[in-house]
Formats: C-alpha cells, sequence, structure tokens
C-alpha cells in the first residue's frame, strides 16, 4: 500500500500543478509525473520480472493518472471560472486529459518495469528514453504552444554554469562567491567581439571559444595571486572580484590614459614635453546602455538562429551541455580529477603524496571559469544584449544554489538542481503569482463587502511582493529537508549517513574538511 | 645580513617603479589620478580631517555589524548572510517603537530621550531572539549536514527577511510616515538627535564654535562612542566571564569542549542572541545617523560588514572593529578625492590586495592547517 | 475485486471528461483581440508601474472592452517583465515576453516598456512580427528612436525589416535634459554640480543637461557618477561643498531614478549643504514620484524641483481631467504624473483599431494597426492634441516643473 499512498500524493501535486497552467499543461505534467513516479516506484522495488513489476505498479499508476485528470477536469470546470479565464477549448480539453492520463500511466509502469531489468540493460533503456523525451520536449512544447522551451533553454544556461562551478566547489571544494564574474566576461567578450558597437563581427561559432578562453584566463589571473588563501578567505577574494567585475562593465566608458612620465613626471622638473594620450574618452562597456543587438549564430542547413525560434536554441544548449558534461566526466575520471578530490579531503596529505595544491587548485578554477565563457557566450548571443546589473552578486548566489540544492559535487545532481530551481524561479513562482492575483481579484475580493477590510487585503496580499520569501522559504525547506541535495554525491552522501551510526557521529573532524577543503 | 643591507636591491627599486609606472597610467581610468587627488589635498587639507570624520562614523556602524558576523563566523564557521537583514530590522523595529510611543512628533527633550533609550532596548532585545530564532529554525538542523548547506539556508532566511521589511515598510497605520507609496522604496527615519538638540537650544556641531571649517556632530561622536563602547564590553565579557570563556572553548574545539560539559546548544544560542541584540543596536544608530529605513539596506551593509570582518581577520573582535573603521574610511576618501562610482569596487579591491598579503587578515592568527 | 475497481476508476474517468467538455466546451470567441503590457512589476517601479496598469485597465473599461462597434472584444494582460533573483526587469524575461507576444497571433498591441533598455531588446523581435505595434509609456532613451552620433548604426539595427513599429507617447531625454538645464538657469544659478546613477535614463538626462548648460552658460562644476546602492554619501556632499571655488555650487543637478538612492542623496545634501533653498536640488521626473518625498522626509525634500514631461493634472484637457477623476474614484488618490502616459498608450492602440475597422481593414492584421498608429495625426487624448512623427516621437515637448511643497509635488510651471 506503500507504493499507493507515493502515487495518490504524486497525483495530487501534479493535478495542483495543472491549477497554475491550464490548458495544455496537463499533458506535459502527466508524462512528467510519470516519468518521476515510475522511477521513484522502481528505485523502491526489488529487481524482478519487469511484467510482473508493471502488473504490481499498474494500479497505482492509474489511481495516480485518474487523481491528476480529475484535477484538471476539475480546474477547467470551476478554477479557470475562479480566476475570471475563459475554460479551455473542447478540444484542448479531450487531448490534453487523454494524453496527461495516457502519459501517466504509461510512464510510471514503464519506467518502473525497467527496473526488472538487469543493472546495465535499465540504464541504456533509460537513457534511450531521456533521449527521446528531451528531443521530443520542445515539439511538443510548440504544439501545445506553452512556451516552455524558452525558460528551459535559460534553466539550462544556469545548468552550464553550475557544472563549471561545481568543479571549483564540488571537486576542488574552494568556495567561489564570485563565479558570476566569468559568466559576465564571457558574455561581454562576445557582446564586443560580435556586435555594431566596436564595428567588430566575429562569427559566433569563433566567438564562443574565445569567451570561454577569455573566462579561463581571468580565472587563472584570479586564482593564481589567491590561492594561497584558505577557505572562506578565499570565499570572501572570490565575492571581492565578484563585486568589482559589474562595476567594471558598468563604469568603463570613458577611459582616458595619458603617458605618466610625459604628462605628469616630467613637467614636475620642470622639462617641457608635449603630453602622450594613448587613449581619450574612449567607450569600451557602454555601461548601463548594454550591448545590442549581439550577433546570432548561424548553420548552413537552418540558417540564423532566431530569437522567436527556441527549438535551434535548445539544440545548441543541449549539444552544449552534452559536450561539458562529457568533458567533465572525463576530467573528473582523470588524474587530475582524482587530485583535486585528494585536495578537498585533506590538503596536506595531497601535498605529500606528490601532488602540486597550486597547479591543481589553478586548474580547477581556469577550467570552472572555461564552462561559464560557454554559457556567458550562448547568453549574450540568445538575448542579444547584455547588461551590467544581470551579473550581480545574486546571481553568483543562484549558481552556488543550484550546485549545492541539486547535490554538490554531482554532475546529474547540478543538472536537476538547475532545472528545479530555475523552474521554480521562471514558471513555478510566476504561475503561482498569477494564479493568486487572479484569484484573489476575481474570486476573494468580490466576497469582502466590508471596503475597510477588502483595501487592507488587496494591499497585502498582492503576491507579487511575496516573491522573495517564497523563494527564500523554497531554499530553507529544501535544506530542511535534504541537506545533502536532491542527487547528492555518493561520498558525501556516505559521511552523511554512515551505517548504523548516530548521525552525530558523523561530524567527525573527516566530514567538515572533505566539504571545506 | 650585512652584504644584503648595503647592496641596494636594483631588483625591488625596479618593480617598485614600474609599479608605481602603472598606477599612474592605469590609475586615473578607476578615478585614481595621483596629481589631480593631490592638488585636491593641497587645495583644502582641512577637508581630509572631514574625510576622516566621516570615515569613522561610518565605519562604526559597520563594525558593530561586522562583530556580529565575526561571533557566529568564529563559533559555527558559517556566513550568516542573514545577519545584514538583521541589522535592517533592527532599523524597521526602532522606527516603529519611536512612531508607537509618540516620540517622533514629540519636541520634550525627556521625552525623546526616554524614547530612544526604550527603542535601542527593544530594537536589541527584538533582533536578539530574531537571530536566535533563525538559528533555531534554519541552522540547528544542519549542523552536521554538508557545511555548504547551511549557507544556503541562511541565503534562504535572508531573502525571508528581506520580504518581511518589504512587508513591514507598507504598514501605514503603525508609521505614519510611511506614507501610501508601498514598502518598496526607501522610507525617512526622522532625525530625532537632530531634533533633541535643537530643542535643548545646541548646536549640533561640535566644532562651530571653534571657527575651522569642519564638522563633527553629535550624532558622529555618539555613533563613534557607542561602537567603542559596545565593542569594550563585548571583549570584556567574551574573555571575563564565564559564557565569554565557553564561548572562545566553543570557537576553538566543538568536541572537546562538549566533552568538558559545556553546553553547546545554549553557547551557540547566546552567540546568536549577542550578535542579534548589536544588529539590532546598529540598526538604531544607522537609522538616526542616515536617516533612512530601507528594505534593501541589511544586503550592502552586510557585504560590507562581512568584508569588515574578514579584513580584521575573521574570528577576531579587534579586528572585525579595525575591518569596519577601515571600510568606512576607504569609502569616504574614495567618494572624496576619487570618484564615488567607483568605491564600491574600491573597498573590496583593496580587501583582495590585503588578504595576498595577509592571508589571514589584518589581526587574524595563522591557524594552520586545521584538519 | 482488483478488475471491478479497475473498470469503476475508468468509467469515472470517462464520464468526467465528457462531463467537463460539456461544461468547459465554450470555445474561445475568434473576434478577440489582445492587448498586452510588459512592465516591471517589483521593487520601487511597483508604485508607478502598478498606476500605468490601472490607467490601461480603466480605459479599457470605458470603451467596455470592445471594439469596432462591438465587433471585436479586446482582452488586456499585463506582463512582468522583472525577476525575483535581480529584483528588476530581467534582460531574459522582456525578450521571453516579446517572444510570446510575437508568437500570439491574437495580440495586436504591445505596449511597454517601462526601462529602454528591455527596450532594445524587445523592438527587434516585435519589428520582425508582423511588425507588432510596441507603443512605451516611459521609455525616454533618444537612442530608441533617433541616431545616436556617438553610436552610429545601431538604432537602425534595432528595427531590422526597415520599418518603424515602435513609438512613445513621452517626450525623449533630449527635451528633458534641454528645458532642465533652461530651467536651472531660469532660477538664478550660475554654476551646478550633475549627479548620476550611471543608468541608461539617469546618465542620458544628465549628459544632455551637461551639454546644454555649456551652451547656455551654466558652468558645470563637476559631473559625477554614483553608486546607487552606498549607505550615505556625506563623503562626496562635503566634496561637493567645497567644489566651486571652497564653497558650495548654486545647484545640484541629479539624473536618477528614485530607486538610485535618490532620498539618501538628498538628506546627506541638506545635511552638508542645508536646505534646498541655499543650494537646489533639481531632478527629472524619475525623482518626481510621491515615493521621492516618502524616503527624504517632507521637511528635507521641501523645495526639490522636478521636471516631467507634459503638462501637470491640473491643467490636462478635458479628457486628461476625466481620467484623473475617474482614476481616482476607482483606485484612489494619485499622484504618479506617468499612469496618464499609460492611460495614452491604452487610448491609442484603441484608437488604432477604430481607424482600421473604419477604413474596412481588419484589426487581427498587425502591419495594419502599426500603420494605423504610425498615422496618427492631431490625436486628441489625455495629455492634449499631439501627432506621432515618422520615427514614433510624440509631437508633445511641453515640460512641467514641479516642487515639493508641503510634503507633495506642486507644479510650478509649464516649460517648452
Amino acid at each position: 500500500m506503500k507504493i499507493m499512498r507515493s502515487g495518490i500524493t504524486f497525483g495530487i501535486l501534479a493535478g495542483l500543478l495543472t491549477f497554475l497552467f491550464g490548458g495544455w499543461s496537463v499533458a506535459i505534467i502527466g508524462s512528467l509525473m510519470g516519468v518521476g513516479l515510475g522511477m521513484g516506484l522502481g528505485n523502491g522495488l526489488e529487481r524482478k520480472d519487469p511484467l510482473k513489476i508493471a502488473k504490481d505498479v499498474a494500479p497505482t499508476a492509474l489511481v495516480a493518472g485518474a487523481i491528476l485528470t480529475l484535477l484538471s477536469l476539475y480546474q477547467n470546470g470551476f478554477v479557470q471560472d475562479a480566476i475570471g479565464k475563459q475554460p479551455a477549448q473542447l478540444n484542448v480539453v479531450i487531448f490534453g486529459n487523454l494524453f496527461g492520463f495516457l502519459g501517466a500511466v504509461i510512464f510510471t509502469t514503464l519506467l518502473a518495469g525497467l527496473h526488472g531489468l538487469p543493472e546495465k540493460e535499465e540504464l541504456k533503456w533509460k537513457m534511450i528514453l531521456l533521449a527521446l523525451l528531451v528531443v521530443a520536449f520542445p515539439f511538443i512544447d510548440k504544439l501545445t504552444a506553452l512556451r516552455w522551451t524558452a525558460q528551459i533553454i535559460f534553466a539550462l544556461i544556469f545548468v552550464i554554469l553550475g557544472l563549471g562551478l561545481n568543479i571549483v566547489v564540488g571537486y576542488a571544494g574552494l568556495l567561489d562567491l564570485g563565479y558570476a564574474a566569468f559568466f559576465a566576461i564571457g558574455a561581454y567578450t562576445t557582446g564586443m567581439l560580435s556586435s555594431p558597437v566596436h564595428g567588430i563581427h566575429i562569427n559566433f561559432w569563433i566567438v564562443i571559444w574565445i569567451a570561454a578562453g577569455m573566462a579561463a584566463i581571468w580565472g587563472f589571473m584570479l586564482g593564481a595571486p589567491t590561492l594561497p588563501l584558505r577557505g572562506d578567505y578565499l570565499a570572501i577574494v572570490t565575492l571581492g572580484f565578484g563585486e568589482i567585475v559589474p562595476v567594471l562593465f558598468r563604469n568603463l566608458i570613458d577611459i582616458t590614459i595619458k603617458e605618466p612620465l610625459t604628462c605628469w613626471i616630467l613637467p614636475m622638473f620642470r622639462i617641457k614635453t608635449s603630453c602622450i594620450i594613448l587613449v581619450e574618452h574612449y567607450d569600451l562597456t557602454l555601461g548601463e546602455k548594454g550591448i545590442s543587438p549581439i550577433g546570432r549564430p548561424s548553420l548552413p542547413l537552418i540558417g540564423e538562429f532566431e530569437s522567436s525560434n527556441p527549438i535551434t536554441w535548445y539544440f545548441l544548449i543541449i549539444a552544449i551541455i552534452l559536450l561539458s558534461v562529457f568533458v567533465i566526466r572525463r576530467l573528473r575520471d582523470s588524474r587530475l580529477g582524482r587530485s583535486w578530490m585528494a585536495i578537498r579531503e585533506d590538503e596536506l596529505a595531497a601535498a605529500q603524496m606528490g601532488i602540486d595544491p597550486v597547479k591543481t587548485k589553478l586548474a580547477a578554477f581556469a577550467l570552472g571559469a572555461t564552462f561559464s565563457g560557454f554559457a556567458g557566450a550562448f547568453y549574450a548571443a540568445y538575448i542579444s544584449g547584455i547588461f551590467p546589473s544581470v551579473f550581480e552578486f545574486s546571481t553568483s548566489i543562484i549558481i552556488l544554489c543550484v550546485v549545492i540544492l541539486g547535490g554538490i559535487g554531482n554532475i546529474n545532481g547540478v543538472i536537476v538542481g538547475g532545472l528545479v530551481l530555475m523552474m521554480a524561479d521562471r514558471l513555478f513562482l510566476p504561475a503561482l503569482k498569477d494564479f493568486l492575483a487572479s484569484l484573489l481579484t476575481h474570486t476573494v475580493l468580490p466576497s469582502i463587502s466590508n471596503p475597510v477590510v477588502q483595501l487592507a487585503v488587496k494591499d497585502n496580499t498582492n503576491p507579487i511582493l511575496y516573491r522573495f520569501l517564497l523563494f527564500g522559504l523554497t531554499l530553507v525547506i529544501m535544506m530542511a529537508v535534504r541537506p545533502e541535495g536532491m542527487i547528492p554525491n555518493a561520498q558525501v552522501r556516505a559521511e552523511l549517513h554512515p551505517d548504523d551510526e548516530p548521525v552525530i557521529e558523523a561530524e567527525t573532524p573527516m566530514t567538515k574538511k572533505a566539504i571545506k577543503g | 645580513m650585512e652584504t644584503a643591507r648595503k647592496k641596494f636591491n636594483w631588483r625591488r627599486f625596479a618593480i617598485a617603479t614600474l609599479v608605481l609606472y602603472i598606477v599612474f597610467l592605469i590609475g586615473p581610468i578607476v578615478g585614481l589620478d595621483i596629481p589631480v587627488v593631490y592638488a585636491a589635498i593641497k587645495a583644502n587639507p582641512l577637508q581630509l580631517v572631514q574625510f576622516l570624520i566621516i570615515g569613522i562614523s561610518n565605519g562604526a556602524i559597520v563594525a558593530i555589524i561586522a562583530l556580529g558576523y565575526t561571533m557566529v563566523y568564529g563559533i559555527i564557521e558559517l556566513i550568516n548572510f542573514a545577519h545584514g537583514d538583521v541589522y535592517m530590522i533592527g532599523v524597521f523595529t526602532s522606527l516603529t517603537v519611536l512612531s508607537v510611543t509618540g516620540t517622533l512628533e514629540s519636541k520634550d527633550p525627556v521625552k525623546i530621550t526616554l524614547g530612544l533609550i526604550l527603542a535601542l532596548v527593544i530594537a536589541i532585545v527584538f533582533c536578539a531572539i530574531l537571530n536566535a530564532a533563525i538559528e533555531r529554525l534554519a541552522y540547528r538542523r544542519l549542523r552536521n549536514a554538508p557545511r555548504l548547506a547551511p549557507l544556503i539556508s541562511a541565503i534562504g532566511m535572508s531573502f525571508i527577511i528581506e520580504n518581511i521589511g518589504l512587508m513591514w515598510a507598507a504598514q501605514a497605520w503603525l508609521v505614519p510616515s510611511f506614507g501610501t507609496t508601498g514598502g518598496a522604496s526607501q522610507k525617512v527615519f526622522p532625525d530625532m538627535l537632530g531634533i533633541l538638540f535643537a530643542s535643548l537650544g545646541w548646536n549640533i556641531n561640535l566644532l562651530a564654535s571653534s571657527g575651522l571649517a569642519l564638522r563633527l556632530t553629535i550624532k558622529d561622536l555618539l555613533v563613534i562612542v557607542l561602537a567603542v563602547v559596545l565593542m569594550t564590553g563585548l571583549y570584556l565579557f567574551v574573555q571575563r566571564t564565564r559564557l565569554g570563556k565557553a564561548m572562545r572553548a566553543t570557537a576553538q574545539n566543538r568536541d572537546a569542549a562538549k566533552m568538558l560539559g559545556i553546553d553547546i546548544d545554549r553557547v551557540i544560542t547566546a552567540t546568536f542572541l549577542i550578535g542579534g541584540g548589536l544588529a539590532g543596536a546598529a540598526g538604531l544608530m544607522a537609522g538616526l545617523y542616515n536617516n533612512t529605513a530601507w528594505w534593501f539596506m541589511g544586503f550592502r551593509a552586510g557585504l560590507q560588514s562581512f568584508t569588515a570582518a574578514v579584513l580584521g581577520g575573521i574570528g577576531n573582535i579587534t579586528g572585525g572593529m579595525l575591518g569596519g573603521f577601515l571600510i568606512g574610511l576607504l569609502a569616504s576618501f574614495s567618494d572624496g578625492y576619487l570618484n564615488a562610482r567607483w568605491t564600491n569596487a574600491l573597498v573590496f579591491a583593496t580587501l583582495v590586495l590585503i588578504l595576498l598579503f595577509r592571508p589571514t587578515g589584518l589581526l587574524g592568527e595563522q591557524t594552520g592547517q586545521k584538519a | 475485486m482488483n478488475k471491478r475497481f479497475f473498470v469503476v476508476l475508468s468509467v469515472l474517468v470517462i464520464a468526467s471528461m465528457a462531463l467537463a467538455a460539456c461544461g468547459g466546451g465554450g470555445g474561445g470567441a475568434s473576434s478577440t483581440l489582445k492587448i498586452v503590457s510588459s512592465l516591471p512589476m517589483t521593487g520601487s517601479s511597483l508604485t508607478q508601474t502598478q498606476t500605468i496598469v490601472n490607467a490601461m485597465q480603466l480605459r479599457l473599461e470605458q470603451v467596455e472592452s470592445k471594439a469596432c462597434g462591438g465587433k471585436y472584444t479586446i482582452e488586456y494582460e499585463a506582463w512582468d517583465d522583472a525577476s525575483a533573483a535581480l529584483g528588476q526587469w530581467d534582460p531574459a524575461i522582456e525578450t521571453e515576453n516579446a517572444n510570446k507576444a510575437a508568437a500570439d497571433a491574437s495580440i495586436i498591441a504591445y505596449l511597454g516598456t517601462f526601462n529602454s533598455g528591455a527596450a532594445k531588446l524587445s523592438i527587434p523581435i516585435l519589428n520582425q512580427a508582423g511588425p507588432l505595434t510596441m507603443i512605451s509609456p516611459a521609455n525616454t532613451n533618444p537612442g530608441l528612436t533617433k541616431a545616436d552620433k556617438d553610436l552610429p548604426g545601431v538604432t537602425d539595427s534595432y528595427y531590422p525589416t526597415g520599418s518603424r513599429s515602435y513609438s512613445r507617447v513621452v517626450a525623449a531625454d533630449d527635451i528633458q535634459g534641454k528645458v532642465a538645464a533652461n530651467f536651472v538657469k531660469s532660477l538664478g544659478a550660475t554654476t551646478v554640480y550633475i549627479l548620476d546613477d550611471q543608468q541608461l535614463y539617469g546618465k542620458g538626462v544628465a549628459d544632455v543637461f551637461e551639454a546644454t548648460a555649456a551652451e547656455i552658460g551654466l558652468t558645470v562644476v563637476g559631473h559625477e557618477g554614483i553608486d546607487p546602492k552606498a549607505a550615505d554619501y556625506k563623503a562626496l556632499m562635503t566634496k561637493i561643498s567645497t567644489s566651486n571655488d571652497g564653497g558650495a555650487p548654486d545647484a545640484i543637478y541629479v539624473g536618477m531614478v528614485v530607486d538610485s538612492n535618490a532620498s539618501q542623496l538628498l538628506k546627506d545634501k541638506v545635511a552638508i549643504m542645508g536646505d534646498n533653498e541655499t543650494v537646489k536640488f533639481v531632478g527629472p521626473d524619475g525623482i518626481q514620484t510621491q515615493a521621492f518625498i516618502d524616503g527624504a522626509g517632507a521637511d528635507v525634500a521641501a523645495g526639490v524641483y522636478a521636471s516631467v514631461a507634459g503638462v501637470p493634472f491640473s491643467e490636462l484637457p478635458a479628457a486628461g481631467k476625466k481620467f484623473v477623476t475617474d482614476y481616482e474614484a476607482k483606485y484612489g488618490p494619485l499622484t504618479e504624473p506617468y499612469s496618464v502616459y499609460g492611460y495614452e498608450t491604452m487610448s491609442v492602440a484603441l484608437r488604432a483599431i477604430e481607424d482600421v475597422c473604419a477604413a474596412g481593414g481588419d484589426p487581427t492584421d498587425r502591419a495594419a494597426i502599426n500603420s494605423a498608429v504610425f498615422a496618427i495625426k492631431n490625436f486628441d487624448g489625455a495629455l492634449g492634441t499631439w501627432s506621432f512623427d515618422a520615427n514614433g516621437d510624440t509631437s508633445l515637448t511641453d515640460m512641467s516643473f514641479y516642487q515639493v511643497q508641503g510634503g507633495a509635488y506642486v507644479a510650478v510651471g509649464t516649460f517648452k
């Protein structure tokens, strides 16, 4: 009956989600719920005949799908009215719910059933299924006109950033609070090298490498002097760097460089010279005006990527992520990767074993920055405009949250963390806000007769005012429920929950140091 | 040694010259135009003193907030991101107390003084409890989690408290001067000290009769004195009292302290209470000094104070104080002689430079590789 | 038991589906026109953007959401282009809003943006989508419509199709900065110190001010950008207090919005240099909001001048006065000058729809709507009678000046 209970929970949660989005969303939410439920149920069951597992979970799948459908229908019949919107069209209701129901049932049984296969087979089939979903998603999204692809693209930018930061924080154990600076450097390199502003137009496919290289160089330059610092001192230096970089991009708008020898020093000794002015009033970054428009990539068959068509961008960023994951996996399993982890675990011991800590850490910094260079180049070209305010401290913090929320040191964790956090910020919270706001104006407020109370309710219940609260609560609750992240690194989990030992014992010097580095 | 002293170090000289040349060359981009700065100081040397006064007064507020950071960090090695926002709540608490008690409208010196003292007490108590509650709710259960988990929790808490401030600033029934324009914009914190001294017939500028073109206001003095008093009190508390010793023991080695029978939870709660109380006091002081209440003011103040704590050597009370004053001075000189738009970058650049030469901050101890 | 369970469940699902389908199958009316606005609904801007949205809604209610003699129903949605993470307008969200609007064929007008930076991103997207006409109530950056001599070709690059699709009902900064400089001179000032918040808007208007000041013989003692997040500006103000040959300048002009710590700047200025009679404090419409006075305090803010494009509420034509009365009846006291611009953008959009209908055209045709917007001449709106020029700029160049008196902005004069 335990699986039935999780089925009901999933069904209710997914059904409530449809309240926020309405329309076709039930089809996608149903399928996604099916994938999640199937994975969850499968992992909890013993490995046995796939068909038998499928049979076992089928009732749960049906119940979950039914709850989802019922709630979604309720949404269309009553909730839409309560928030002052027209009910969806007939064909949307029928097919949306049908697909949602079928998606939920099929994916749940399928994924749970896959668990019956031998481990390798299971993994293979799951990967194939995942790949199919990833490829199919933007087309389904286009058909259903939900426009989630653009939000996913944005989330994926943060996934790349998270993957890069994970090298620094997760593998090498160096806390970096100014990672957005490298993102900015990547974006600005791209902006300056492919826009009418400086009259330089370098092809995107070349610029993206220049941007990555530039970010790496800066990572190296920042890392070289700061690596003698330990732990949180390093954190504050990176934070400082993260604060300085946006200020630089904002203020480098009127550069005048005079050669000091001829302009001041010689005149001080009453030697008459003509002042050599190297640069005068040069506007490098355009400050808050921002650099726009920025050149876009183009491919032979597809032509130039357009902002209005997210599908091409979606596949471009998926390609970048695949490349990044491939490279990072190889790095992690290489000699360098093992050195990072050795340093994270115990720097002294690692140094004794012949690992050069400075070189290893520098490599982490530079390589970590490289990936944010990719992300920056992609961002600049995709948005076609960059403004210094995007790269402030809060962006660094969000990238860090992506890494920690997902599971520090774990590639899959970072991907899931990035998707969940950014979806919460971009899709869920705005939708919740709109939903509550419409509910308030259409149903709650008219039912309050006392004008004073009505005004007070109206002034203080505007969900727009609570977006920080919701975001903060998400983080705090997430950490309270799963402090090791959603998909934790095996090592971290082992340290947190050693077998049969009371949790309090986990706080040995080993644990602390493992994360601290 | 002897030969080294006699022999002129050409390499060092060349490097120094080169650095100087580069400063002269690139400096003007960030406002560091040395001939211009020199001319400005020469034209009005007295103004240097004025910037000193402003810098120290501003630094005093930063320093008090920094003490809260440094204490918490010393004990549980957590960057308490919410601390700056507790300070912001301190500003709102004291403003609300002043408004509710009718002090804002009063012109009677006795009533204003009593109102200010009451506001100070309530702000301290409220912020202390708030800070301890944050620890209880968000950090305690994470004490054994990976070290970055409580950091995220702290960031989340910071967002939550900022939002509370945003709501608070919209409650015009509580403080009428908030107006009806919503909570997001800055609100005025009336200049109660100015009113108080005007009602006593004093000139707020203590140096007005000296004939110098300088301003040392009673506000400046009060902020500085209060900061020094609080710091001395805290220092004595940590050095002399039983609880203070327990704190130091816990900071050094929590497990060993536990074995010696120290109640770790109690010590940590006490630390958060004291840190929060200091933030509350800083809140009232900043409100009186800068006359602003704003839901977002905690963010920048927190960042600066944490920088100050690190600059001085985190975990070190005197260091936190020193760092705070240093940051205030830097900002004031940068605003005054360089270009205000570069001030923030300059503060952090200095921090980076100092840490490069003294990796554990100005007064931080070389702790070695702590296992 | 198990089998029966499935049967019951399936019947239940199918039955309820059919039921809901019957109930919910009203179907969308094809004669719906959609208008959207994209404004940052967060931070201090919310004070202004909320009144703009209210005003747009009010305008729509006045025509009962109908156009072309009831043939079309007009739907309005207020989109938000800010994100929680940035706490202000977010380039990614503005881009997505523009793309979303471009993709939804029922949308025929895009009202926005509030920030000129945001407009730079959405103009090219909407220009290629029909073009979908974009009317801004608040963008004042000149470069959006007029070529910037420092950045040749950039303005044209916002319009990839070559034809214009962006218009605004508010006068650009080049007018505001110019009028402000003349105004400061008319106050009897001969020396002025300029501060700006380094934002697109603030720096833009401050730069125009500086250029004009040089032309009309007003001495600019200094021009500096400030850090809009600093806790205080006492040191800066101390510096300014001796910047004019050892004394204070006659006036300080601040090119900034209230969000950029403008109230704090004023408080420190008053603390160091005395009240606003001794050293005048003048700013653009970015500080002409009640939030600025609430932040500084009524006594400290007393005497501050601020310019606003257009005429004050009391001098608005009949349509404008009616707007103010209707607004106040529905939403309470109105102080934000931008609200009437929001109202006017909606009026322009509605007028374009009516014009297309009157000419026998199809109002769902975006290009037709866009041409109708640009064809508007001698429009009798809430702001007065005005026309769009070929660039999409308004012919109204009136600037009114307000002064803080008794805790509120009071109109003191109108200038051209």
